[in-house]
């Protein structure tokens, strides 16, 4: 009888982690690895699959020139706009921190583009920048800023720039409030005790503030690498919404075509092949492993 | 120590395991499915010999997915009191979703429809994934004959079978704003209007007439992409032999004209189907829009609501072409065939339904008997006769415009890739004016190249 309760004891912690680890084999763990056998064969979701061994990585690695377009943009979108809005998030925090009238009213309409849906964000931003009847056109052209319109969305480094434009503004709201948060838990007499001692604001805010939220920025960085290497959705919905007339999959000159784009497109869109996209997103997935690791090792060196 | 040993041999077992079922049941399903598609492809087979006997006693129910809400809302009602026992279940799918809808859909062997549409943007890709029955074998036994001419090649794969019928005619020509064509050219008769822009040099020449008289602000087309598409659709052929494309003789001619209308700078700026170019159809700067029976309702009447009356439908220069025709086709393993049949042929190929669609939805059916005889069914106005000054809309597309459309094209599972690359290039040649009709032909080839890698391109 004691023997019985003694493994039922042992139990419990599993019993308890059970539906996670459950789930997470069976929505996380399972189709990684079915994926990857998926990218062995050639499929088009029809017939049956043939398999093809590697033969799909060595064409994207070797002859699918759109495929290194897609890394390099997602890496360039990425290392542009998330350091960007990870340092205006702060700014932004930092500012309401010290707010005393009009704090939480400013919290809350900073924090309304994270909630948007991005098939709005797609519309909007793709009416705005629109070459005929956008505003930033009419705008700039009736402030004498432009000479004639400009067809921002059909140039390389501007459908770029609006891209950033769009993950800036879209995210900016959700790190202002993880830093907020974050400000909560740095006691005052920290920053009394700088101001008693001199320190300007820049000071306070460069040589306090930062460094003690320094935990918080490495959480931030590290998820928003995650999430940016996946960016889908602010490309897509600017080339694809209504406002696009027709699908303009990656941009001019494939500029804003990025890796999860082009794996749907190769999968669904343009071709059904499915065993390619597969191979095209396991690829991603390793990227993004390498590049966690990475990150860890060196988060967990500085802790040292 | 010993038991978290073992429960960890447990999972990673379990985690192999489940990698390996998952391979080993996808390939005993695709056995199942086989084996069962070969019992029922057998006892189909014997019922196929024979040609389905439909009458109002059919039974059946059937799934058919569309975007367009109205054949559910306007002819539903009607098809039910021809065959009160045949169910439809209408699912609404949006355009831009339904091939990955229908390839999740078939990929796990749940829910594909008994009805499935094929729209111009890849219709290419559907017909190649082959699972759309021939429609002239058994127990079908439609005719080519019955349906336009031109229409035939758009209508079937690479194999030459009739998979699917229109689901509207879409012969396109071109509408004119009356007041302006009235100021501008001095008649608003369709006939006349024709006589200044019947060939594209004369187009031209009107457009800068108009040009100069309105001191560059009215134009002839909303953009560059009317034009183009106009050129391509009168110049359709076959480009696809295997996985060779040959660009350069499908869009050479069409090229060079468009480029030619773009530099006698008489088109506007506005890209198709885009936010500013709906607008153009209310505003006052551009006289003709191009148009098909389905534009009346979703472009004309839908952009400028207080334009009815101000409208008019004459040819497109030179020949007609089509925009846009959806297929309607039947899922090869669907297993309400008869069903099926009985509601593609009553609502898209029969008189009595064709006469429905053009009362409720203001659609026109490909059936040739439709518009033979002593009573064609043009005789009766359209639902959007009057928005177009009383002008008989579905008689002037099918006497004036329907004979003269060359053809469409077989469509090859590259369509869809050569399409995109149309919409991608247009905005580059409509703004770079430098470029000329060969740097346009390179621009397509490479295009086209990087899309379809396996596929040579000349």
């Amino acid at each position: 009888m004691p023997v019985k309760l003694k493994i039922s004891k042992k139990m419990w912690p599993f019993i308890f982690a059970a539906p996670f680890v459950i789930s997470y084999i069976l929505f996380n763990l399972y189709p990684v690895i079915y994926s990857f056998i998926l990218s062995l064969n050639s499929w088009n979701g029809i017939s049956e699959k043939e398999f093809v061994g590697f033969a799909n990585y060595t064409k994207i690695l070797t002859r699918d020139v759109l495929f290194r377009k897609a890394v390099f943009n997602t890496f360039m979108i990425m290392f542009i706009a998330t350091p960007t809005a990870i340092f205006g998030g702060l700014t932004l925090a930092y500012f309401l921190f010290n707010m005393r009238k009009g704090k939480q009213f400013f919290q809350t309409i900073n924090f309304f583009p994270y909630i948007t849906t991005p098939v709005a964000i797609g519309f909007i931003f793709s009416y705005l920048f629109d070459y005929s009847g956008g505003y930033v056109n009419q705008l700039m052209t009736s402030l004498g800023l432009l000479n004639e319109k400009y067809y921002w969305l059909e140039h390389v480094w501007s459908a770029r720039g609006i891209v950033m434009l769009m993950i800036i503004w879209r995210n900016l709201g959700y790190y202002m409030t993880i830093y907020l948060s974050g400000m909560t838990a740095i006691p005052s007499e920290v920053y009394e005790a700088a101001r008693i001692d001199g320190a300007s604001k820049i000071q306070i805010f460069s040589k306090v503030t930062v460094p003690l939220l320094e935990n918080t920025t490495i959480f931030l960085a590290l998820t928003s690498v995650i999430g940016g290497l996946q960016l889908f959705d602010e490309p897509y919905q600017l080339y694809t919404g209504w406002t696009a007339g027709y699908v303009n999959v990656g941009g001019p000159k494939y500029s804003v075509l990025t890796v999860i784009w082009k794996f749907y497109d190769d999968s669904f869109k343009s071709n059904s092949m499915l065993g390619y996209g597969a191979a095209v997103s396991f690829l991603l997935f390793l990227i993004i492993f390498a590049i966690s690791l990475l990150q860890l090792k060196y988060i967990s060196k500085k802790a040292r | 120590m010993k038991l978290k040993k073992q429960l960890l041999a447990v999972v990673m077992i379990f985690v192999l395991s489940l990698s390996f079922t998952g391979c080993g049941d996808s390939s005993s399903q695709a056995t199942e499915q086989e084996t069962g598609q070969e019992t029922t492809n057998d006892s189909n087979a014997n019922k196929d010999s024979q040609a389905f006997n439909i009458s109002s006693e059919t039974r059946g129910e059937i799934t058919v997915w569309d975007w367009n809400s109205a054949y559910e809302e306007k002819m539903y009602s009607h098809f039910q009191e021809v065959y009160p026992n045949i169910k439809v279940n209408y699912v609404t799918v949006a355009h831009g979703d339904y091939m990955q809808k229908l390839q999740s859909a078939i990929a796990t062997g749940t829910d594909v429809p008994d009805i499935i549409l094929g729209e111009g943007a890849w219709r290419g890709k559907l017909f190649d994934m082959d699972i759309l029955d021939n429609l002239e074998a058994e127990p079908y036994n439609l005719s080519r004959d019955d349906m336009f001419d031109y229409l035939v090649a758009g209508m079937s794969n690479t194999k030459g079978e009739i998979v699917g019928v229109d689901q509207s005619i879409a012969p396109a020509g071109f509408a004119y704003k009356r007041d302006l064509a009235l100021e501008y050219l001095g008649t608003d008769n369709p006939d006349e209007v024709y006589e200044y822009i019947n060939t594209w040099d004369k187009f031209i020449e009107t457009g800068k007439k108009i040009s100069e008289e309105s001191n560059g602000t009215v134009n002839m087309l909303p953009g560059f992409g009317d034009v183009l598409y106009a050129t391509k659709g009168q110049t359709t052929q076959d480009y696809v032999d295997g996985d060779t494309i040959d660009i350069t003789k499908r869009m050479s001619k069409a090229l060079e004209t468009a480029i030619k209308v773009r530099d006698a700078d008489i088109v506007g700026d506005n890209e198709l189907d885009t936010p500013s170019w709906n607008a153009e159809f209310a505003e006052d700067e551009t006289i003709f829009f191009p148009a098909a029976p389905w534009s009346c309702e979703w472009h004309v009447a839908a952009n400028d609501p207080d334009g009815a009356g101000n409208w008019g439908l004459t040819k497109a220069p030179e020949s007609g072409y089509t925009k846009g025709g959806t297929s309607v086709g039947i899922y090869s393993k669907s297993d309400n065939k008869e069903a099926a049949f009985a509601y593609l042929q009553w609502v898209y190929f029969s008189i009595d339904g064709s006469i429905v669609s053009r009362d409720v939805i203001g659609q026109y059916s490909s059936l040739k008997a439709c518009y033979e005889g002593d009573n064609p069914i043009y005789n009766e106005a359209g639902a959007y006769d009057e928005f177009f000054g009383g002008q008989n809309l579905a008689k002037y597309f099918v006497e004036e415009i329907v004979p003269n459309i060359e053809s469409t094209q077989n469509e090859s599972a590259y369509e869809t890739i050569v399409n995109e690359v149309f919409n991608k290039l247009n905005p580059t040649l409509s703004t770079d004016k430098t470029i000329t009709a060969e740097e346009a032909i390179e621009l397509y080839k490479e295009e086209i190249g990087i899309k379809a890698m396996d596929a040579e391109v000349k």
